[in-house]
């Protein structure tokens, strides 16, 4: 079995600067006149990078239930990105002294909603539920590495060494069967409730029952896009895990850029099941949210863009069967895709709060998105350093393994 | 399932061989293709990427009439939502007669329609179906557990083919056409 070395060279440096820089820039906002504006790009980093971390453990799980063997060579790289789940966590937490400056009912209370829509029952809420999906998200990587890492000792151990485990006794193994079930259940179920208390609780006045379910596979759609750019620039050099394009077949990018072009198709399909509910009742509680986000400028122009980006583009070239395969096309299109997404969850945020007519696009968004990048790469970096890059001791990996040496073999 | 260069034509001359192992049958497609010999046709019990791979073949024109059926499919869709509401004057909830959001859902499945229905007829005309006659090189066998892989070739290469594919894993080689 081949050991990977990888490195992350100078991005360390990028990764950290920009990390240093959204840092001094989110201190400096909410200590100014614009607290308010600093602390909703804080929520929509917030929702965004956790967004990916979670759902990229998520993609993880889904592997496991569904005992696919194609996506094996990428397990590690989504665990990477998964690695910002414990830092989501704590980052959560951090709202909590912005409570005021965010959620509109903490200074005007809403009537008869007062049980659900206060500081103390949301942070709690939230919290047990961010915990626990957290807690499940580390133990499911954590049981994945640790295996390796026994394997790995055991093969380099000093002369004691054993005939391998059956797949069937190792209990690393049977503990991520047992968890992946459990994680894809509680992503559902926590961010139905992060959509609802943390983005539909700025207008607290409006309601839409799917909102949970597209705020989650949204979520799952931009994790897929970063897992999309990430084994897309494995193949570039200077790359992250660049030693992984030794291994990786046109198939596996295929097959990943298939799943993004499905939950492409997913998201747009839940955007609009709920558009058409809301349009064809036309009840003013609840049109008010899209006839700002749809039909008033200044959202107009940008929630067209979104739906572009996110959505049209994405759309139009996955269907494409050589853009699937091909990282150079990969790259660009995975970064439009996170960029829309990124722009969508500004815009199911910003609307409710900033009543002013511009849109707060600037250099402040920028730098703390900037911030939350290096967070993100820096763990995700860390990650892949110190561990194996392949799950050698998945026995689903290996006998893609004996799949990829074959397909290597016969010069394919 | 039938995977070919070229067109069957009855009355060619050429070699068979019968594998009972994909490795084995992919192993002489390498060798056959290095030396430049045309295989005409390979036979195989299922679908195979790593045949059609081996192959080189195009990938299926199919998928172009599924995209045609598709687009025409929402077109239709459209149209025919319009023409209703526009001859009829459906006018519902206060809504204009022309009102895109809703004619969305009667594109999407027109789009599905025409799709599925472009890639049945695709697949008739591209497989040439209906076929009454098998091929004469056809052996039942690969419809059940074995593969075969025709060679044209002209009559002094005959022998050195059958070689080629006896060394390549052939069970059988078998002389056709003369």
């Amino acid at each position: 079995m081949i050991a990977l070395r990888k490195g992350l060279g100078p991005w360390w440096v990028v990764f950290g600067l920009l990390l240093l820089t959204g840092m001094v820039s989110f201190f400096y906002g909410i200590a100014g006149p614009d607290r308010q504006r600093t602390w909703q790009v804080y929520l929509i980093n917030f929702l965004f990078w956790s967004g990916i971390a979670f759902s990229a453990t998520v993609f993880v799980a889904i592997l496991n239930i569904t005992n696919a063997r194609w996506g094996r060579p990428l397990k590690r790289l989504a665990e990477a990105l998964g690695a910002f789940t414990p830092v989501a966590f704590l980052l959560f937490w951090v709202l909590y002294f912005g409570s005021e400056s965010i959620f509109p009912w903490v200074r005007d209370p809403v009537q008869g909603r007062e049980s659900w829509l206060n500081t103390v029952s949301l942070f709690t809420r939230n919290g047990i539920g961010l915990f626990l999906l957290t807690g499940v998200s580390v133990a499911l990587i954590y049981c994945s590495v640790r295996g390796d890492l026994k394997q790995i000792s055991r093969q380099t151990g000093s002369g004691r060494e054993g005939p391998p485990e059956e797949p069937s006794n190792d209990p690393f193994w049977h503990a991520q069967v047992i968890l992946s079930p459990i994680s894809a259940i509680l992503f559902c179920f926590v961010f139905s409730l992060v959509a609802f208390d943390l983005v539909m609780s700025l207008d607290p006045h409006w309601t839409s029952t799917l909102f949970g379910g597209y705020y989650f596979i949204g979520s799952f759609y931009s994790g897929l896009a970063a897992l999309t750019l990430l084994s897309g620039l494995s193949y570039r050099p200077g790359g992250i895990a660049t030693e992984l394009k030794k291994i990786l077949r046109p198939r596996h990018l295929h097959d990943l850029g298939k799943l993004l072009f499905g939950f492409c198709l997913m998201t747009g399909y839940l955007f609009y099941t709920q558009f058409l509910v809301i349009w064809y009742g036309n009840i003013p509680e609840e049109t008010h949210y899209l006839i700002q986000r749809l039909y008033r400028m200044p959202w107009k122009t940008l929630s067209v863009i979104i739906l572009l980006m996110a959505f049209g583009v994405p759309f139009i070239l996955l269907l494409i069967r050589r853009i699937k395969m091909k990282p150079e096309a990969l790259i660009p299109l995975s970064v439009l895709i996170l960029a829309g997404m990124w722009l969508e969850r500004f815009l199911l945020v910003v609307p409710s709060l900033s009543k002013g007519q511009e849109v707060p696009l600037g250099l402040t968004e920028v730098l703390i998105t900037g911030g939350f990048l290096g967070a993100m790469g820096l763990t995700a970096g860390l990650f892949l350093n110190r561990f194996p890059l392949l799950p050698l001791s998945d026995p689903l990996f290996q006998e893609e393994w004996k799949r990829i040496q074959g397909e290597m073999n016969h010069g394919s | 399932m039938l995977m070919k260069n070229g067109e069957i034509d009855e009355k060619k001359q050429g070699v068979m061989g019968v594998f009972r192992d994909m490795e084995w049958l992919l192993h002489a497609i390498k060798n056959i293709k290095e030396r430049n010999v045309k295989i005409d046709t390979v036979f195989s019990p299922f679908f195979s990427h790593e045949v059609q791979e081996a192959l080189k073949l195009q990938p299926s024109p199919i998928r172009y009439f599924a995209l045609a059926g598709g687009v025409l499919g929402i077109l239709a869709g459209f149209g025919l939502a319009s023409y209703a509401h526009l001859e009829w004057k459906f006018i519902t909830s206060g809504k204009p007669v022309l009102s895109w959001i809703s004619f969305f859902v009667i594109a999407f499945e027109g789009c599905i329609l025409g799709g599925v229905l472009a890639t049945v007829i695709g697949m008739i005309v591209k497989n040439r179906l209906f076929h009454f006659r098998l091929p004469e090189v056809y052996d039942s066998r690969f419809s059940q557990d074995q593969f075969g892989l025709f060679v044209t070739c002209q009559e002094a290469e005959v022998d050195e083919v059958s070689m080629l594919l006896r060394d390549s894993g052939a069970e059988e080689v078998r002389v056709v056409g003369k």
